[in-house]
C-alpha cells in the first residue's frame, strides 16, 4: 500500500470506527468555511402524464418522423398556455401554436418543455433549421434525466436531417 | 353725350373692350384658381384626411397567481393603459380599486392571435404578490389574463398630429345632433354657404368694429381648418366660400360631416394636436366616443368654439359655462329631455373628465421602432394605414429607469450634474427590449444615445477574452500572470498597459483576473489566446461590425453602442444562444389583420459548457469582484452575473449585467467625451443596481450543463481543497479538468463525503 493510499484507509477507517458521529454531525454543521456559491438549480421537468401518449408518426417519409412527447402536465402560470399550445399542434395549427407558446415563454421562459413546443411549431412550418435551434434550447434548460430528453433528441436529429 | 366728332362713338367700344378684357382676365385668373382650389379639394379630401396614424402599443400586462406586483404599480399601469377609475365600474374599460383589490373590465382588444373579449374580474394583490383572480360574476378562479396594452404613441403624416379615424356609422346621433344645433343648424338644406348668417355676421362685425361673430357653415369650417391658414382676412374668407361650395358639389352631406368630426382641431398637449372627436373622447374621458354621456358630448361639442378658452384642464370655469350654453341648446332642440338637462347640469367637471396624459412619452424607445419599421415600410404605409404596431415595451420597467437615472444622477453631486446617460433593459430569456432611455432626461425627445452614441466599452469586453480562452482550454482556475507586459505596436512603438490601481497582482486564478478586472492578466492572456480568436468570439456574441486586431482591443478600444453592448451581453445572458434583441412583437392591419411577426429566433453560437464558465466568473465580480458594492443594494442571493467599465482618464462609466429575469446595460459619461471623473463602479453600476432595486429581480440560476464538477480550489496555491479551508473558492469545472490535490487534500474529500453521506443518512431517519 503506497504512503497516499494508506493515509487515505486510516482516515476512512478513523472517520467510521469512531461513529464520532453526533460530535462529527455538530461539528461538520457548525463549520464556518468559505462560502459556497449557490449551486445553480437546473429547472424543474414538466410532470408527464399516464401512460403516455404519443401520436402517430405523420407519413414515414425520410427521416423518420420523431414521437412526439407525452402530452405533458406542467405547472406554473404559464400552463394554460401551453396546454392551448399543444393542442393546436395536434390539430394541426403550428402557427396558432407557435404565437401562444411564445405567449407562454414570456411569462415563464425557463420550462424546457415550452421551449420544445415551440421547436415543434417551427417544425411542423417547415422552418427546420430554426427548430434544431429551438431543441437546441430546450435540451440546454433540461436536467438530466428529464423525460422529454429522449422525444427532444428525437425531434432535433429529425430537423437536423430536415435542415440539410 | 357725344361731341360732333363722334369721339365718344369711339371711345366707348374702346371701354368696353378693356372692361371685357379686365372682366375675361379676372375671370380666367380666378377661374384659375377656383380650379387650383378644385384640385386640391379633391386631392385632400380623398387623400390624407383619411390617413391613419399608424398606433403603437406597449406589451399587456399579464396577471397571474403569484405575480410579484405591488397595488400602486397595478393603478400606474391601468392609468397608463387609459382605464379610468369609477366607484362601480359597468363598461369596458374602467376599474376600481378598494385598497388591494382590483375590479377591472378590461376592453376588447385584437392580438396577433385574434380578438380578445372584454373581461371583468377582481384581482386580489396581498404582500407584494397577486392572490388571485376571479371572474365578477361566477367567480371562479381565473389561471391567467392580460390587460389590453397602454398606446405608447403614433406615427402620423402629419407631424405632432393625433387622431382616431371613425366612420360616419360610428358617429353616435346624440353627437351629430348636438354639433349640428350647435353649429350649424341648417347643414342639410345649405349648399356650403349661409348668406343669410354671413349677413347676420357681417352687420355684428361691422357694428363692434372687429370679427366677434361667425358666420361659417360646418363645411365652411371643414374648409377653413382643413385647407387654408386661420388667418383672417378677405382673400382667406373667399378662399373659404369657394372651398365650402366646391366641397358640396363633390360630395355628400354625410362624407362632409365625417370628414369634419375626424378633422376638428379640440385640443393640444405638448406638442401634440388633438384632432377629431374619436381622439378627444379618449384624450379628456378615457372613453370611446360611443359610449359618452351627455354633459360629455356637450362638453366637446362646447369645446369648438376655443378648445383652448374651453380646455376643461385650464378653464375648468369657462368650460363648465359652455357645456351649460351648449346643453341648454340640446334641450331646448328637444335632444335631450329635461331630466337628462338638469341631471347633466349637475355633473361636476372633474368627474366627468378624465384627462389622459403619456401621448409619445416614450420618445427614446418609439425612435428605436420607428427605425426598425422603416426597414420595412415604405413612410407612406406607415403613417398612412392605421397600422397598430405591438411593441415589447414594459411600462414598469421603463418608469423605474426613468425614476432611477434621474435620481441617482442627481444623488451623485455635481459629477452627475454633468453627466448623460443611457440604458437598455431587456428580457434575459427572450432578448424583448423592455426599456430604454437615451439621455438623462428620457422623457425629452432628442439625441438618442443608447443607439446613437458609440464610445469605447472599456472592461466589459473582459468576458469576450476569457470566454475565448474557456474555449481553448483554460479552466476558471488556470493561473495568470497579472505582471507587466510590453507589446510592440504596428507602428513600431511599444504599448505598456497598466492595472487601475497601477499595480501588479502577481499569479491568479483565471476567475478573479476577471473578477477583479484585472487588465494586465487580460493583455497576457489575450495574447496567449491569440487577437484573432477573441476577435471572432466577439463576433460570434454579437458584437458588430469589422474588428481591427490591435491588441489595445483587449482593453475594450472598440466603440459601442449601449443597444450594441446590450446584444454582445444577450448571448452571454441567453447561456451562449445569439438571440436577436426585438423591440417590435408583431405588426396589424387596420382592419386588425397580422402584416408580420416578429418571433423569437435563437442560434446556439457556444457550448453551454463554457459560457456556464464565464458567466459563473461574471456572478464573482458580485462576490469578491469590482462589483462587490452591489451586494449594498441587492441581495447576493440573487447571484448576479455582470461587469463594471471603465474607460481611459474615467471618460466613460460602463455597467453590464444580468439577473435571473432581467439584463441591463448602463452608460454615464459626457457628450463632448471630457472625463466623466467616475468610474464604472462608482457610477453606471449604481443607476444599474437602483433601476434593479425596484424590479423584484429573480435569482439568475445559471443552466448547469451535464458533466459539470465542482471542486474546491485553494485560492493561494489554486490547487483542489476542501470547504474546511477558509481560503478555498467553490468553482466549477469540465469534466476532467479539475486541478488534483495532494494526498492529505484527498483524505479530507473522502471524510467530507462520507460524513456527508452519514449525516444524509440521519436526516433521512426524520423525514
Amino acid at each position: 500500500m503506497s504512503g497516499t493510499a494508506r493515509s487515505e484507509h486510516l482516515l476512512r477507517f478513523s472517520c467510521r470506527g469512531l461513529a464520532i458521529l453526533l460530535l462529527a454531525f455538530a461539528l461538520y454543521g457548525c463549520a464556518a468555511t468559505g462560502p459556497l456559491p449557490p449551486r445553480p438549480a437546473t429547472p424543474q421537468p414538466a410532470e408527464m402524464t399516464e401512460p403516455a401518449e404519443t401520436t402517430e408518426p405523420a407519413g414515414t417519409t425520410e427521416p423518420a418522423e420523431p414521437v412526439t412527447a407525452p402530452a405533458a402536465r406542467p405547472e406554473g402560470p404559464a400552463a394554460s398556455l401551453y396546454l392551448q399550445a399543444d393542442s393546436a399542434l395536434r390539430s394541426g395549427d403550428p402557427r396558432r401554436a407557435e404565437m401562444l407558446i411564445e405567449r407562454a415563454l414570456r411569462i415563464d421562459p425557463g420550462q424546457a418543455i415550452y421551449w420544445h413546443t415551440l421547436g415543434r411549431a417551427k417544425y411542423d412550418q417547415g422552418a427546420y433549421a430554426q427548430a434544431v435551434q429551438l431543441f437546441l434550447k430546450a435540451e440546454s434548460r433540461m436536467n438530466a434525466g428529464d423525460p422529454l430528453a429522449r422525444s427532444n433528441r428525437q425531434f432535433l436529429e429529425a430537423a437536423r436531417s430536415r435542415a440539410q | 353725350m357725344t361731341d360732333g366728332n363722334g369721339r365718344t362713338g369711339r371711345k366707348w367700344p374702346l371701354l368696353t373692350t378693356i372692361i371685357a378684357l379686365i372682366l375675361a382676365a379676372t375671370a380666367l385668373i380666378a377661374g384659375m384658381h377656383i380650379l387650383r382650389l378644385d384640385r386640391m379639394v379633391r386631392d385632400k379630401m380623398t387623400g390624407r384626411i383619411w390617413a391613419l396614424p399608424a398606433e403603437v402599443f406597449a406589451r399587456p400586462l399579464e396577471l397571474y397567481p403569484g405575480l410579484s406586483l405591488d397595488p400602486q404599480t397595478l393603478e400606474d399601469e391601468l392609468e397608463l393603459a387609459g382605464y379610468r377609475q369609477e366607484e362601480q365600474p359597468a363598461a369596458a374599460g374602467a376599474y376600481a380599486r378598494r385598497g388591494g383589490s382590483f375590479e377591472i373590465i378590461t376592453r376588447d382588444f385584437h392580438y396577433p392571435s385574434g380578438l380578445e373579449r372584454s373581461e371583468h374580474f377582481t384581482l386580489v394583490i396581498a404582500d407584494g404578490r397577486v392572490r388571485d383572480i376571479t371572474h365578477q360574476t361566477t367567480a371562479e378562479p381565473i389561471p391567467l389574463i392580460r390587460i389590453d396594452p397602454a398606446r405608447i404613441g403614433s406615427f402620423h403624416a402629419l407631424e405632432y398630429e393625433d387622431r382616431l379615424l371613425l366612420a360616419r356609422a360610428e358617429l353616435p346621433e346624440l353627437l351629430v345632433e348636438t354639433l349640428l344645433a350647435v353649429e350649424d343648424r341648417d347643414f342639410h338644406s345649405h349648399s356650403g354657404i349661409a348668406p343669410r348668417s354671413i349677413l347676420r355676421a357681417l352687420f355684428a362685425n361691422l357694428r363692434a368694429g372687429a370679427t366677434v361673430q361667425g358666420g361659417s357653415t360646418l363645411t365652411q369650417q371643414l374648409a377653413k381648418n382643413f385647407f387654408l391658414t386661420g388667418e383672417r382676412t378677405l382673400t382667406r374668407k373667399l378662399n373659404e366660400a369657394v372651398i365650402a361650395l366646391l366641397l358640396e358639389l363633390h360630395f355628400d352631406k354625410e362624407t362632409i360631416l365625417t370628414a369634419y368630426a375626424n378633422e376638428i382641431f379640440l385640443g393640444q398637449e405638448g406638442d401634440r394636436a388633438i384632432h377629431g372627436f374619436g381622439r378627444a373622447s379618449r384624450f379628456y374621458f378615457r372613453r370611446d366616443l360611443a359610449d359618452l354621456t351627455v354633459e360629455q358630448v356637450a362638453l366637446l361639442v362646447g369645446m369648438i368654439k376655443g378648445p383652448s378658452t374651453f380646455d376643461p384642464r385650464r378653464n375648468p370655469d369657462q368650460c363648465l359655462q359652455r357645456r351649460a350654453v351648449v346643453l341648454g341648446v340640446m334641450r331646448d332642440r328637444n335632444i335631450i329631455n329635461t331630466g337628462q338637462y338638469q341631471q347633466a347640469m349637475a355633473e361636476p367637471l372633474q368627474r366627468s373628465t378624465r384627462v389622459m396624459h403619456g401621448g409619445s412619452r416614450f420618445p427614446a424607445f418609439l425612435d428605436l421602432v420607428r427605425r426598425e419599421l422603416q426597414r420595412q415600410y415604405r413612410e407612406e404605409d406607415l403613417n398612412g394605414r392605421g397600422m397598430k404596431i405591438l411593441t415589447t415595451l414594459d411600462p414598469q420597467v421603463q418608469r423605474q429607469v426613468e425614476r432611477e437615472l434621474d435620481r441617482t444622477l442627481k444623488a451623485l453631486g455635481r459629477k452627475g450634474d454633468e453627466l448623460e446617460a443611457a440604458v437598455v433593459v431587456t428580457s434575459r430569456e427572450g432578448g424583448e427590449i423592455l426599456a430604454l432611455a437615451g439621455s438623462r432626461n428620457p422623457v425629452a425627445a432628442g439625441f438618442n444615445r443608447a443607439l446613437s452614441a458609440r464610445r469605447p466599452i472599456g472592461s466589459l469586453i473582459k468576458p469576450v477574452v476569457y470566454l475565448a480562452a474557456l474555449e481553448r482550454g483554460y479552466t476558471l482556475a488556470s493561473p495568470l500572470q497579472d505582471a507587466a507586459v510590453s507589446i510592440p505596436t504596428a507602428n513600431g512603438q511599444t504599448w505598456r498597459p497598466q492595472n487601475y490601481d497601477r499595480r501588479e497582482h502577481g499569479r491568479v486564478p483565471l476567475y478573479l483576473a476577471l473578477a477583479n478586472s484585472y487588465n494586465l492578466a487580460t493583455v497576457r492572456l489575450g495574447m496567449e489566446v491569440g487577437l484573432q480568436r477573441v476577435i471572432e468570439c466577439a463576433g460570434r456574441l454579437g458584437l458588430p461590425g469589422t474588428i481591427p486586431a490591435y491588441p489595445s482591443f483587449l482593453l475594450g478600444t472598440v466603440e459601442l453602442s449601449p443597444l450594441e453592448v446590450s446584444q454582445t451581453y444577450q448571448t452571454l445572458a441567453t447561456g451562449g444562444f445569439y438571440q436577436p434583441q426585438r423591440c417590435i412583437d408583431s405588426v396589424l392591419g387596420a382592419d386588425n389583420s397580422l402584416l408580420k411577426r416578429y418571433p423569437m429566433e435563437v442560434e446556439q453560437r457556444f457550448s453551454p459548457d463554457s459560457i456556464f464558465l464565464v458567466n459563473t466568473a461574471l456572478q464573482h465580480t458580485m462576490r469578491e469582484g469590482t462589483a462587490r458594492p452591489l451586494a449594498g443594494m441587492l441581495s447576493p442571493a440573487l447571484a448576479i452575473a455582470g461587469k463594471t467599465g471603465t474607460t481611459d482618464n474615467l471618460r466613460d462609466s460602463w455597467f453590464a449585467g444580468f439577473t435571473g429575469d432581467r439584463l441591463a446595460v448602463v452608460w454615464l459619461g459626457r457628450d463632448d467625451n471630457t472625463p466623466a471623473g467616475i468610474t464604472g463602479a462608482a457610477g453606471a453600476m449604481v443607476v444599474w443596481g437602483r433601476i434593479m432595486q425596484g424590479l423584484h429581480p429573480k435569482t439568475l440560476e445559471l443552466a448547469e450543463p451535464p458533466g459539470i464538477q465542482w471542486q474546491w480550489i485553494d485560492r493561494r496555491s489554486l490547487t483542489a481543497s476542501t470547504r474546511f479551508n477558509t481560503d478555498a473558492v467553490a468553482l466549477p469545472f469540465l469534466a476532467g479538468t479539475a486541478p488534483e490535490g495532494d494526498a492529505i487534500h484527498q483524505g479530507v474529500r473522502a471524510v467530507e463525503q462520507t460524513t456527508r453521506g452519514l449525516i444524509d443518512s440521519f436526516r433521512g431517519l426524520f423525514r
